[in-house]
């Protein structure tokens, strides 16, 4: 069984303008939610449609799974199903980079696997491999060396929501990562910028360090609103529902509630820590094994964008300026309007040519 | 810029399939509807065929018909020409008689016409000529008298007169007589 057999069409490079020739939904999956995200031309502009939903866990004897509640989802979202682009937001996505030198195999691919093998914790028999070949502009001068990031699922991991999609009559042809999605977003004006990308989603967030629309690292961390919200729940003692509420609306507390400001800040500090920590070992090693460029900005993204909590933490403790809306960032390249922020890698999914998309 | 597929190859390869068959259904679905309505110009066309070979078979009906009227006429047309020429052949043979009884009387007694001959220059009586044998000279020239005294002919000529010789015969005489008809182009 071929594993880098979706070479051919996952290895196109091109260019991809904001258009949509012929409509394709954009998804992004998470282990236990899935949002999806529709555009419809209204003149130059598109008109957004977005759909949110839980994906309960599958059951034993659900070998057909039905999909009626996405169906119900669309229906109310006034989403039609049809081709779609899923980026997959969860740690069973294995991503690390790999560094090939030219005698290490007859081709690069067979170069990866062999490679691969000795990295990913389970067979590479069951894994669906992919890869990103990173620009020579980032290569520390002197290295001959080829340098790949290398991207592994588990097969039964997209077997199985593949199979739930199309239940919901949802013919995905081509799954990526948050940051592969957005990246493609911040295509500069020719000069390297690089920046960090934080897609945080339910059950995880995708750190990235973007450059030019290149995606020169990036890792998937169990670490999402869902995390905050169980951090909450047990220091506070509230029920699941209540907690993610209290989650929402820390944001924009009251004058009169400080207190509960301060304290949901204490709780959750150690949690924005750990990302912060994530988010400086990724850059650590770009520092280490790239060429140095200044890092320009976070691009917060995803569920948590807009959490302005977040984003002072992670701007004090990283000194790197934080900003939430993708559209307003300098050097967006082609976008001629602001993706919202908290659907960004749907959207950014769902702006894939229907060509390109498988 | 970035982009990879974590779709398994195969399962690509059967979207790849689906997608293909839809394509060829749609494309079959087209043909076959364009087919459909080509087959229904050609019936709807030849309906319009069978209208006008209806109304060409009527046409030629029609002519036909005319054309066998104007046969029947030209067949009547025929008929009356032939009867006209009939009652023109009896009424010359009429004429004819009369010349040929005006001639008896002009014959002296033994003497006999050989030949008549009554030629006609379109719708006129014209020439007439004959040709006997006679007891004698004088016989002959009772018969020119005769025939100027007749008042139906005119310059009437002796053409030929020949003695035979004829042990049976005797002294008798040949002619050959001319003459015209009064009232036709001979006179001129």
């Amino acid at each position: 069984m071929s594993i880098l057999g979706n070479r051919g069409a996952s290895g196109k490079r091109g260019t991809r303008g904001r258009s949509v020739r012929q409509r394709v939904l954009g998804i992004e999956a998470g282990d236990s939610w899935i949002q999806i995200s529709e555009a419809r031309r209204k003149g130059k502009a598109f008109d957004w449609r977005h759909a949110s939903l839980p994906l309960p866990p599958q059951q034993q004897d659900e070998e057909t799974p039905s999909g009626r509640g996405l169906m119900t989802a669309f229906a109310k979202s006034e989403i039609k199903p049809g081709r779609a682009v899923c980026a997959i937001c969860s740690p069973s996505v294995d991503v690390f980079p790999l560094t090939l030198t030219e005698a290490e195999a007859t081709t690069l691919e067979a170069a990866v696997i062999t490679n691969a093998k000795s990295r990913l914790v389970f067979p590479i028999a069951d894994a669906v491999l992919d890869y990103i070949v990173l620009p020579e502009s980032v290569r520390r001068v002197g290295t001959k060396a080829t340098g790949v990031l290398v991207y592994a699922i588990p097969r039964s991991y997209v077997d199985t929501l593949l199979t739930r999609l199309e239940a919901a009559k949802l013919q995905v042809g081509r799954i990526m990562t948050p940051a592969c999605a957005i990246a493609s977003q911040l295509v500069g004006t020719g000069e390297a910028t690089r920046r960090v990308l934080v897609s945080t989603g339910e059950d995880a967030t995708s750190i990235a360090v973007i450059e030019d629309g290149h995606v020169l690292l990036e890792r998937m961390l169990q670490w999402g609103t869902k995390h905050l919200a169980e951090r909450l729940q047990s220091e506070l003692d509230l029920d699941p529902e209540r907690a993610l509420a209290l989650l929402a609306a820390s944001d924009q507390t009251a004058p009169g509630e400080k207190h509960i400001e301060s304290a949901v800040k204490d709780i959750l500090a150690p949690s924005f820590l750990e990302l912060a920590r994530e988010v400086s070992g990724c850059l650590g090693y770009c520092t280490s094994f790239l060429k140095h460029r200044p890092i320009e900005a976070l691009l917060l993204v995803g569920a948590l964008s807009g959490y302005t909590k977040l984003m002072r933490f992670l701007q004090d403790e990283l000194e790197i300026p934080v900003s939430s809306p993708i559209g307003s960032a300098p050097a967006e390249g082609h976008l001629d309007a602001p993706l919202d922020c908290t659907h960004a890698v749907s959207e950014s999914c769902a702006l894939w040519k229907a060509e390109e998309a498988a | 810029m970035s982009t990879i597929n974590l779709v398994p190859p195969e399962r690509l390869a059967r979207f790849e399939a689906v997608r293909c068959a839809r394509l060829w259904a749609r494309r079959l679905t087209s043909v076959i509807v364009l087919l459909a309505m080509i087959y229904g110009g050609l019936l709807y066309l030849s309906a319009g065929l069978e209208d006008e070979a209806e109304r060409l078979r009527v046409t030629y009906l029609d002519l036909k018909e005319t054309l066998n009227g104007a046969e029947d006429l030209i067949r009547e047309r025929d008929r009356l020409d032939e009867r006209r020429l009939a009652i023109r052949t009896v009424q010359e043979d009429r004429a004819s008689a009369g010349l040929l009884e005006l001639l008896a009387k002009a014959l002296p007694l033994r003497s006999h016409l050989d030949f008549f001959s009554l030629s006609r220059a379109d719708d006129a009586v014209g020439t007439v000529r004959i040709r006997g044998r006679a007891l004698g000279h004088q016989e002959v020239g009772v018969i020119l008298s005769r025939l100027n005294a007749a008042g139906v002919f005119v310059d009437v000529r002796l053409v030929a007169v020949t003695e035979d010789h004829d042990a049976q015969s005797g002294d008798a005489v040949s002619f050959e007589i001319q003459c015209g008809l009064k009232g036709t182009s001979q006179d001129a």
